[in-house]
């Protein structure tokens, strides 16, 4: 009884677990690619979600680790990605809602498989979801820069980034860029334009109204930055006012912000007109509340710092005031930010 | 207060029951090692964590629903303890009500200590926690109240292996059902209309799906979940109806 159990048992364990491990190691080697992309075929991932019984996000978790691992094959190996795009797609029929399936598989597909055309479908198929992603027009407008040497269209989107308000200050910087290389305020000019004249709705039409103002104050800082850069070739140091280039007669007069506002300067010299920034500023401090209004619900009272929203809200991180050298005034008493 | 007796009677027997205890285990393992697949998954740990611990608490739930639920009635019969029960000053009616919310009062609590286990993990690995996490597994208790019904209908007119396999299969189609409503173009005519017409007859546990929505933050119309709560009641309602009217017409 005790030899049995001591002895024979352990060793027929041993025995047999060798045993599969080294069928194991024999049915992995025997594995050729084509059976590997076989397994990869799904080949209707429209009915697929149908018959998940309701795990379709569960499913598509465990695909898009497979996703991971069939990348991360093929950068060393054939290098084809044939499965990528299929394999997102599934992915994203299941959950709509993988937002990362989305910018990464985009990604994906334009800078290692060089199908920008799929990769563009994917991303805009992820906007529709997640209209407020900045990554993900970010990566249409990347592809068109950098595979399709379109930076017009590329500038374009880049702007959408802008546009959802969470897009980092490098995206801001670079599509600024984009925009003042490839005269790119006529587009907008006329896009908002159509808005103005055709549009139904009352409130849309104002709003073109005060893109269109703020256009041209950004042509006109655009101008003034120009200038600004004259001076500084010519004196040695930037103008911190309109004043000093009127003083040295780089402008015959201070250019009038019909909104009210003026223009300033920053300490590079590039000029910004109050009324745009104001309305940046604006743009920005309303997701600020929305984040400051949830840390109060969730630990019942306001943050001491705006750092505090960091990983403890929705908040990617504390939005860049848009003034040169601007902060937020935040009141921890009150939970008032300005 | 028949029926609160039966309730309470039922809701003891079932937590009793060891099968309720090795699902509990299944479940608990199942969301603790979903970090494990967090690993692997560039940075999209706590998404498959919230995934997997809302689909645990619906597998795990259904499986209790069907283990139980079709077996609720069955079993009173089968041992004959349903004779000292029917001979009590009691409906027959009141004694299914009694032995739904016995199983309902399990399910909330079983659904409950999953959701309350689930988030204690989610918040423990970082994650943050929105109100869709929590609708959705409300919704997926009102999934349960529903399959339950169903259970205790066909638990008190078949036997409890085909109620379980009826009940999963309603559970499996029951997700599917939309694809009844977007029909290729090639069904046409009576087919059309028979198909589009079993859609809304159907259940459609779709309805109580947001767990994608949940695990992936995306904030859910307060209105859509009235809705499928509605939806859920009143299906449940009729499902409780008609078992009572089999059990009405059951020899015993």
């Amino acid at each position: 009884m005790i030899l049995r159990w001591l002895v024979v048992a352990p060793l027929v364990l041993v025995m047999g677990l060798c045993g599969i491990a080294f069928t194991q190691a024999r049915v992995d080697a025997s594995v050729s690619q084509e059976f590997n992309e076989d397994l990869l075929y799904l080949p209707n991932e429209q009915l697929l979600t149908h018959f998940t019984g309701g795990m379709s996000s569960v499913i598509a978790d465990l695909l898009w680790l497979r996703c991971i691992e069939y990348t991360s094959q093929e950068w060393r190996g054939d290098f084809k990605f044939t499965w990528l795009e299929q394999m997102c797609r599934t992915i994203t029929n299941l959950d709509p809602y993988f937002h990362d399936v989305y910018s990464w598989g985009g990604m994906a597909l334009a800078m290692l498989k060089q199908d920008d055309d799929a990769s563009i479908e994917l991303l805009k198929d992820g906007i529709r979801h997640h209209p407020n992603s900045w990554e993900l027009p970010f990566e249409i407008g990347r592809t068109y820069v950098l595979n399709r040497h379109d930076e017009p269209r590329g500038a374009i989107y880049l702007a959408m980034a802008v546009a959802t308000g969470n897009a980092p200050d490098y995206v801001v910087s670079w599509t600024e860029d984009l925009q003042g290389i490839h005269g790119l305020y006529d587009i907008e000019r006329s896009m908002w334009q159509d808005i103005l004249d055709n549009n139904d709705e009352e409130h849309m039409r104002e709003l073109a109204a005060r893109k269109l103002n703020e256009l041209s104050l950004r042509e006109v800082a655009d101008v003034l930055t120009d200038v600004a850069t004259q001076y500084t070739e010519k004196l040695g140091n930037p103008p911190t006012s309109l004043d000093d280039l009127e003083r040295e007669q780089f402008i015959q007069g201070k250019p009038v912000d019909p909104l009210g506002g003026t223009f300033i300067f920053d300490a590079d010299g590039e000029a910004y007109s109050t009324t745009v920034l104001d309305g940046i500023k604006e743009e920005r401090l309303i997701p600020m509340r929305v984040w400051i209004n949830q840390f109060k619900e969730k630990f019942g009272n306001w943050p001491e710092e705006l750092e505090d929203l960091v990983g403890r809200t929705h908040a990617p991180g504390v939005t860049v005031h848009p003034y040169p050298n601007g902060v937020w005034k935040y009141d921890p008493e009150t939970g008032e930010i300005s | 207060m028949i029926i609160l007796a039966v309730a309470q009677n039922t809701f003891r027997e079932a937590v009793r029951d060891k099968v309720l205890y090795v699902l509990l285990f299944f479940s608990a393992t199942a969301i603790l090692s979903s970090k494990a697949l967090g690993w692997i998954s560039i940075g999209q740990d706590i998404k498959i964590v919230k995934d997997i611990s809302l689909a645990a608490v619906a597998l795990f739930g259904v499986l209790i629903a069907i283990f139980i639920g079709t077996n609720l009635i069955y079993k009173e019969v089968d041992k004959r303890t349903i004779y000292t029960i029917i001979c009590q000053p009691m409906r027959r009616y009141e004694f299914i009500l009694g032995k739904y919310l016995g199983l309902a009062g399990l399910l909330a609590l079983v659904t409950g200590v999953m959701t309350i286990v689930a988030s204690t993990y989610v918040l423990a690995l970082g994650g943050t926690l929105d109100a869709t996490f929590f609708m959705a597994a409300f919704l997926i208790y009102w999934e349960l109240l529903l399959l339950t019904a169903l259970a205790v209908l066909l638990s008190s007119v078949t036997s409890p292996i085909l109620g379980a396999i009826i009940v999963f299969t309603v559970f499996m189609v029951g997700h599917a059902t939309s694809i009844l409503n977007e029909l290729p173009d090639h069904i046409s005519g009576a087919a059309r209309a028979v198909m589009n017409g079993a859609y809304y007859i159907l259940p459609n546990l779709s309805n109580f799906n947001i767990r994608a929505e949940a695990a992936n933050g995306v904030v859910v119309a307060p209105s859509y979940v009235a809705w499928a709560i509605a939806y859920g009641a009143i299906y449940t309602t009729v499902l409780l109806v008609l078992a009572s009217l089999a059990f009405e017409d059951k020899d015993v």
